[in-house]
């Protein structure tokens, strides 16, 4: 097998039928993304500006993460998206459909928070 | 000593994900292999993949070897908790004799279906000198049918629909889709097998309930049930929990149609309406999203045995449900709930024993949705109460067999094997 990196782990998870989006959020600094064209979503501009506001989220999620705060969830439209928190400057992303079975890509989006876990423990980023 | 051998792949390629399966599966056994059960999320439905994934394993295993299976929401085992991949389970003891057998057109002729697999476990065995009896079977689940220029709705409400439902019996039997019938379907292969305890689910998809295949010997086959027998010469446990409280609510089930799968009334009013007078809620809990609601909340009946069958409201077409396991008329039903702690206290109360060394467990596929990342809870759970390997799969309905008048199936449920 290929040794695993940041983008193998996102690009593993965007393989699954129902993750139409995903990216490694950083706070101030550039979000590690598979190429855009692998993305299934019908309206990109919600990722662009997902991407955008990702630092304005993180200012809020760091006052919470001390609190314990773990995940984020909010319905856009047809769309769902998913915040798993790394640290409270990193934190794993992903766009759903509404009607997706989110608690089986739940376990799926946890499994890729773990691999990145490591990998930033190992420092193979 | 007897116990279970578990492996599992993560490997996209079906064909490489049979291979990895049965190597890591075969490589912990010290003899051959005496079956091998086999399973795989929804995702290796295309391209023929699960076709690819028996060639894979078969490129180790002996095409000899009973090998049964087949399509599952997600498993667990000590390495972690999935929702796409392949698992196996496999034993060597070399005490205990083995048999398959396969029923087809579950939802055609459901009887005959269970009770031409019993027979031929029942027939293979009938010889052993080995005492303790158990099974594990695997029944194809319901798929929501498609129905034509509406597609495949869980939730329905157009003009013709109760013209539908007049005939939904026989459509669905013709055309073996809509409404499982495992509950028909085991309850004629668990009678048949005396003797025998067991467990086991309906092969399903990603809880959509669209697709769903088994797996028998180096086959992939649709609308059948699958099932290992096995006598040995070691105790076994086989344990079924709930985890489930009232939620304070009854009702009365009035009217049934369909071959008994369509609540037609409650409390004598049409049931849709005065279900949801009784739960508080509005219409618009009712939409595709009804996993996410609805099917928290089972309803609970005793059956003549007075055990409990949790069942689940699967369809809402026009003023009526369609079920996914008959309710029983002119009886009172009452409404259960589960908790993320009411869940792990199930899992918790399967382990009657304090010694466990390997088990197998099947449990409900909307528990891992609920659960969602916190399955690793149940995992957590598993790791202490188990030594050796263990593999849990999820499934759309359960099935379990503690003794000859306890036989259920049953959503919302753990169910396992224990080896102690």
């Amino acid at each position: 097998m290929p040794e695993e990196t940041m983008l193998s782990v996102l690009e593993d998870l965007l393989r699954e039928d129902d993750v139409l989006a995903v990216m490694l959020a950083r706070k101030n600094e550039i979000s590690v993304t598979p190429a855009p064209d692998k993305f299934k979503l019908k309206d990109p501009a919600i990722f662009t500006l997902l991407q955008s506001t990702m630092n304005e989220f993180f200012a809020v999620i760091e006052k919470f993460s001390e609190q314990g705060l773990d995940k984020v969830y909010f319905e856009l439209g047809e769309y769902e998206v998913m915040f798993f928190l790394i640290s409270g400057d990193t934190a794993l992303v992903a766009v759903i459909p509404a009607l997706a079975n989110k608690g089986l890509l739940e376990v799926e989006m946890e499994n890729s928070r773990r691999s990145i876990k490591k990998l930033i423990i190992g420092g193979k980023i | 000593m007897m116990d279970f051998s578990v492996g599992m792949s993560r490997n996209w390629d079906g064909f490489d994900a049979g291979e990895e399966v049965a190597i890591r599966t075969l490589e912990k056994l010290e003899g051959n292999p005496k079956f091998l059960l086999l399973f795989s999320t929804y995702h290796y439905l295309k391209n023929r993949e699960f076709e690819k994934i028996l060639e894979g394993v078969h490129t180790h295993v002996s095409p000899k070897v009973p090998l049964i299976g087949g399509s599952i929401a997600g498993f667990i085992t000590r390495e972690g908790c999935y929702t796409r991949g392949v698992s196996a389970m496999s034993s060597s003891y070399e005490n205990m004799d083995v048999a398959v057998g396969i029923g087809r057109n579950t939802k055609l002729t459901p009887q005959k279906a269970g009770r031409d697999c019993a027979e031929q476990i029942k027939n293979e065995l009938k010889y052993s000198k080995f005492k303790q009896k158990f099974f594990i079977t695997i029944i194809s689940a319901a798929e929501v049918p498609n129905l034509p220029l509406i597609g495949k709705k869980k939730v329905v409400n157009v003009f013709g629909i109760n013209f539908f439902l007049k005939f939904f019996n026989e459509i669905c039997a013709l055309t073996q889709i809509g409404i499982g019938r495992d509950d028909t379907v085991f309850d004629s292969f668990s009678k048949e097998l005396e003797g025998f305890i067991g467990i086991g689910g309906a092969s399903c998809d990603n809880l959509s309930m669209e697709k769903n295949r088994q797996f028998f010997m180096n086959s992939v086959v649709s609308n059948s049930i699958v099932s290992i027998g096995v006598s040995c010469d070691k105790e076994i446990i086989v344990n079924t929990s709930f985890g489930l409280s009232p939620y304070g609510k009854k009702f009365k089930i009035d009217k049934l149609s369909g071959g008994g799968y369509v609540l037609e009334k409650i409390n004598n009013q049409p049931a849709v309406e005065e279900y949801l007078n009784i739960m508080g809620w509005t219409r618009d809990v009712l939409d595709e999203r009804l996993y996410r609601k609805v099917f928290y909340y089972p309803f609970v009946q005793e059956n003549s045995k007075k055990l409990l069958q949790p069942k689940m409201l699967a369809l809402v077409y026009g003023n009526k449900f369609v079920c996914a396991a008959k309710p029983i008329e002119n009886k009172s039903a009452e409404i259960y709930i589960s908790s993320g702690n009411s869940l792990l206290k199930s899992i918790n109360d399967l382990f009657t024993s304090q010694k466990c060394n390997s088990a197998f467990l099947v449990s409900c596929g909307t528990r891992l949705e609920t659960l969602g990342a916190n399955a690793y809870l149940i995992k957590d759970l598993l790791d202490k109460k188990i030594k050796g390997d263990y593999l849990t799969i999820y499934v759309g309905g359960e099935y379990s067999k503690l003794n000859e008048s306890e036989r259920a199936f049953m959503y919302q449920s753990d169910n396992a094997i224990l080896l102690p």
